[in-house]
């Protein structure tokens, strides 16, 4: 078959491609651009900062909590991944591996939590933290994020569901308590599976933007999604800070990504429907 | 289910088992044991499924038969819907699998991926050791420490062969490998009734010719009863001292190999057991069971087949091994010398298996086999052939209810 | 046995029954009681923080209330007929559903249609590519709403410096009713490829590859091949995606509003979220609000139902997004396995 045949089909798959790439990442690419061009040519279009210029990201540096924010946010995100985690691991195992009555409505349960959309819990929510007294701090920002464990849960469960049944059930002839095959089986096999949840539950909480303004909206105690805000409320939008302080926020998130990227994947590979 | 579990009729008083009256109850019995999934009918349906003690049993049947079940809820893993599980005359049907003595290695070995192969052995006695840390092993063997328990799992893996691949993991074994530390995972725990699901049929042809001699030795050794599940009826006439065919949730036959395979005890027991399958097909009485004809065949007897009026029945489902015909000229069909059957047919098919030959026949609207020793000669595609089958070798079934009729030539 | 282990081991075992002369062991089915320790902090998570706020913001939905007073009064369904009456709830409502219809091929078809392009030529392009895809969803979300602001600018900004050269006249993206909720869409939808793209991928990854060779062999078309042999093997994991899509969509969506449009122009961005959010905490109506919530799942858990049972049975027919089993070990598939936890 002559090469050239594949040529118009190479050039066409990497047009689609190109193309798509180019309009999904006009934002990142213009507002990686434009952080570094100084307030005078912040409204010009062109992507590249020329004449270049730190001036937004000192800005960020000396008049912004940036740090603060970003260790709030990491405090957050770290956090809420944790207790989910915490939480859905051991429900996972109950709901696929133990055999009792009310499993089922315990999977309702789980599953319909799934489907309440979160701003229906926001009034609610936000009345506890304030009852509690715990607006501008890390646990009203952190504990009520455990309303998303439910996708945890689905998650973690469908891996669990995966695993051969035989090895519980080696497990159990081998004398092993419900715990104890829960602690020398299924957490070693979850392995790769948890770690994929915990960045997707990371990832999610840390780009999580409306509970923060609502749960901690002084600077000193928000996270940097809703801090960010911030530079749009004041006496005129700084955007030229904005958008330096939003490349510094995400720079994290996309070393964890291109770290794990792979883990990610994996922990989908086993979620079919139900 | 786990009320019905504990709604499941266990002993009163002193919670422990009290032996049961029936005197060769040692091994291991489901008594009167249903199982059901939900679905219509149940999976597992048996008055009576006894495995002798010391014995090597087979369960054997098609897929679906029940032996899986029979023993899953042998072990403990499943709870019977109805009836009770007794071990050497104890009734374990409550007692939760760990605690009933047994060991199991699964069809697909189902050995802990993230453990070496030590640690996969040792885990059972790991855990026993964190559950009663003082006290000693069943057997009396001594307290149950660090050292003792290596000492079990490398003999285990030694008596398996397996000791040069201690610290591998499962993923860097072979099938046979996998195999053996799943027996050795079994073994180590000197368990009383050693239960193998279907252990061969994930290692390839060779291996499992090798494997089959091994687990049998094994048994020789260790002494315990062992209850293995095939479906595969060669490995079960080859390996069991014990054989239980299984069919539709029932148990069809239980005896000696030689038993079930000289004396099926009904058409499906017959064709299911001895490759290539028995030869069955219906055959009318024209004089109260002394001669049954059919277009190409026919059977002369001595004496009526006894029963045979009383059910009021004119046929018989006649059967016979093809390795008890023997094939003779095409002028004996008429008029067969000594009382047996004699079949008229043409040679379809030959099969050459290297010591004997396999001649598939096809006559009106019957189809048989014959096996003949590949020493002498035997009949070309197309040639008309006459099989006779002296009486003794004959197998009557009653063709309402699939009962063996008494043997012919008694 | 000591006193000590007797007793625990009893205790442990009061559903063994007849302990038989074998000393009781763990193992085996847990008990209840053990099953729902298990479940307990997962179950007590989403009492107080999912099924709670639930109820509570049903009570609330049938009071007035400004969210400071010490003294709710009683509305009845004063609240619900408040949203009926009012033009803007039925208009959010409806406009809410074009958001839905608009996203749903940018969580299915296109990231679908991406994933399998990049995964017929697997290798480090692809891999690229698929990173690059990746990054909208990492970018925060502020920053990304207001990226489209600058290019989606009337004056300057680059959509229209395009358009422009290729001779269009500038439009208003975002402040014309008539493509400003669409351009939200887009923009949106650049977050729901990316993340669904890497979801379908790890789907694929899971595929056979030989039944690709197979279909070519029969003499299918690349095309034929796609449509023929792995579509269908995706269609469970669209059916999936789709759901989950609609589910965590909407505080992108509502990011992106509230700092675009605010719901304008004249209502056309507008949607029940971003409704609901007004009540509460511009106008500090929490009956409002709440009776809004309430309307909102139950319309939501109605139209997920529908399309998830729609979808399965659309579905069932194929092999689906199977799990290739990162499960180690041969899992020979046994013929009579009667699996004794229940599969739902």
């Amino acid at each position: 078959m002559p090469a050239f045949d594949r040529w118009p089909r190479l050039i066409g798959r990497h047009a689609v491609l190109l193309l798509t790439a180019a309009v999904m990442l006009l934002p990142l690419v213009w507002a990686l651009g434009s952080s570094f061009k100084p307030s005078t040519t912040i409204f010009d279009m062109s992507p590249v900062p020329l004449p270049a210029s730190l001036e937004n990201y000192r800005t960020v540096f000396s008049a912004f909590p940036l740090w603060r924010m970003l260790l709030n946010t990491f405090v957050t995100a770290a956090g809420v991944t944790a207790l989910q985690v915490l939480v859905a691991v051991p429900a996972a195992y109950a709901l696929t591996q133990l055999t009792f009555r009310g499993q089922r409505f315990a999977l309702g349960l789980v599953a319909v939590a799934l489907l309440v959309p979160v701003q229906s819990l926001i009034i609610p929510a936000f009345l506890m933290i304030s009852h509690l007294g715990w607006r501008d701090t890390y646990p009203g920002l952190i504990v009520p994020q455990l309303s998303g464990c439910a996708l945890a849960v689905v998650l973690l469960r469908n891996h669990l569901r995966a695993l051969p049944p035989n090895l519980f059930h080696a497990a159990a002839l081998d004398g092993a308590t419900a715990g104890e095959t829960l602690r020398f089986v299924v957490l070693p096999l979850l392995r790769p599976a948890l770690s994929a949840v915990v960045l997707l539950v990371f990832i999610n909480t840390w780009n999580e933007y409306l509970w923060p303004t609502l749960a901690a909206p002084s600077p000193k105690h928000t996270t940097i999604q809703a801090g960010l805000a911030l530079f749009l409320n004041q006496e005129g939008p700084e955007y030229g800070p904005l958008l330096a302080a939003s490349i510094l926020a995400t720079v994290p998130v996309v070393a964890v990504y291109l770290v794990a990227s792979r883990r990610i994947a994996d922990a989908f590979l086993h979620a079919g429907p139900g | 289910m786990t009320d019905q579990m504990t709604a499941v009729p266990t002993d009163l008083g002193s919670g422990a088992g009290v032996a049961d009256p029936d005197p060769d109850a040692d091994g291991l019995l489901l008594d009167g044991v249903v199982k059901t999934y939900g679905g219509a009918r149940p999976a597992l349906d048996v008055p009576r499924l006894h495995v002798p003690a010391g014995s090597f049993t087979v369960l054997v049947g098609p897929s679906g038969c029940g032996k899986s079940t029979a023993l899953r809820v042998s072990s403990g893993l499943e709870t019977p819907t109805r009836g009770r599980v007794l071990l050497g005359g104890v009734d374990v049907t409550s007692t939760p699998a760990a605690g009933r003595g047994v060991a199991m290695v699964f069809q697909d070995f189902a050995l802990y991926p993230h453990m070496t192969v030590e640690q996969n052995v040792g885990f059972g006695l790991r855990l026993e050791a964190r559950h009663r840390p003082r006290r000693g092993l069943r057997g009396g063997a001594g307290p149950l420490n660090k050292a003792e328990i290596r000492r079990r799992v490398t003999g285990a893996c030694e008596l398996l062969g397996l000791g040069g691949l201690l610290e591998r993991r499962p993923a860097q074994l072979s099938g046979g490998e996998r195999q053996r530390v799943g027996l050795a995972r079994a073994i180590v725990r000197r368990p009383r009734v050693l239960l193998l699901d279907e252990p061969l049929s994930a290692l390839d042809a060779q291996l499992r010719q090798q494997a089959r001699a091994e687990l049998v030795r094994l048994h020789r050794e260790l002494g315990n009863t062992v209850v293995m599940v095939t479906h595969d009826q060669l490995e079960a006439l080859a390996m069991g001292t014990h054989l239980i065919v299984m069919n539709g949730g029932r148990v069809a036959q239980a005896g000696p190999p030689t038993d079930v395979y000289h004396r099926p005890a009904d058409p499906f027991v017959a064709t299911f057991v001895g490759s290539p399958p028995m030869n069955i097909a219906p055959m009318a009485t024209t004089d109260a069971g002394r001669t049954f004809d059919a277009p190409g065949r026919r059977v002369r007897l001595d004496h009526p087949v006894p029963g045979l009026g009383a059910s009021g029945s004119s046929t018989v489902l006649l059967g016979w091994r093809p390795g008890d015909g023997v094939i003779g000229g095409p002028a004996e069909a008429d008029r067969p010398s000594a009382p047996g059957l004699a079949v008229e047919a043409t040679a379809d098919v030959v099969e050459f298996a290297g010591d004997a030959v396999v001649v598939h026949l096809t006559g009106d609207g019957m189809r048989a086999a014959v096996t003949v020793p590949a020493r002498g000669s035997w009949p070309a595609v197309g040639d008309r052939v006459t099989v006779t089958v002296p009486a003794e070798r004959l197998h009557l079934f009653d063709p309402a209810d699939g009962r063996r009729l008494p043997a012919v030539g008694a | 046995m000591t006193a000590d282990t007797e007793v625990a081991s009893r205790a442990a075992g009061r559903r063994a029954g007849g302990r038989g002369t074998a000393p009781h062991r763990p193992g085996g089915p847990a008990p209840r009681a053990r099953s729902w320790l298990y479940l307990g902090p997962a179950t007590i998570s989403l009492a107080v923080w999912v099924y709670g706020p639930l109820v509570f913001t049903g009570v609330l939905s049938f009071l007035h209330w400004n969210l400071v007073s010490d003294h709710p009064s009683w509305a009845g369904l004063g609240n619900y007929a408040r949203l009926v009456d009012q033009p803007e709830f039925p208009h959010a409502a409806w406009h809410t559903l074009l958001y839905a219809v608009g996203i749903l091929p940018f969580a299915t078809v296109v990231p679908m249609a991406l994933a399998i392009m990049l995964w017929k030529k697997p290798g480090a392009v692809s891999t690229g590519y698929r990173a690059l895809l990746f990054l909208p969803v990492v970018l925060a979300p502020v920053a990304n709403a207001i990226a489209w602001q600058f290019i989606l600018d009337p004056l300057q900004g680059a959509a229209n410096g395009l358009l422009q050269d290729a001779g269009f006249g500038p439009r208003n993206w975002l402040g014309d009713p008539a493509t400003a909720l669409p351009v939200i869409v887009l923009i949106t939808a650049a977050k729901v490829v990316g993340l669904n793209l890497l979801l379908f991928g790890a789907a694929l990854a899971s595929l056979d590859r030989r039944t690709l060779e197979a279909a070519r062999l029969e003499g299918a078309t690349e095309w034929e091949t796609t449509r023929f042999v792995v579509v269908p093997q995706l269609r469970r994991t669209a059916v999936l995606l789709g759901l989950l899509s609609l589910v965590v969509v909407w505080p992108w969506i509502f990011t992106n509003v509230a700092v675009l449009t605010q719901g304008g122009p004249n209502g056309a961005t507008d949607n029940v979220y971003y409704r609901l959010y007004t009540y509460a905490f511009t106008f500090f109506d929490a009956g409002t609000a709440s009776a809004a919530a309430i309307v909102i799942s139950l319309a939501f858990a109605v139209l997920l139902g529908a399309y998830a049972v729609l979808g399965r049975r659309r579905a069932d027919p194929g092999p689906g997004s199977g799990p290739a089993g990162s499960g180690p070990g041969p899992a020979g598939a046994r013929p009579e396995r009667g699996r004794s936890h229940a599969s739902v």
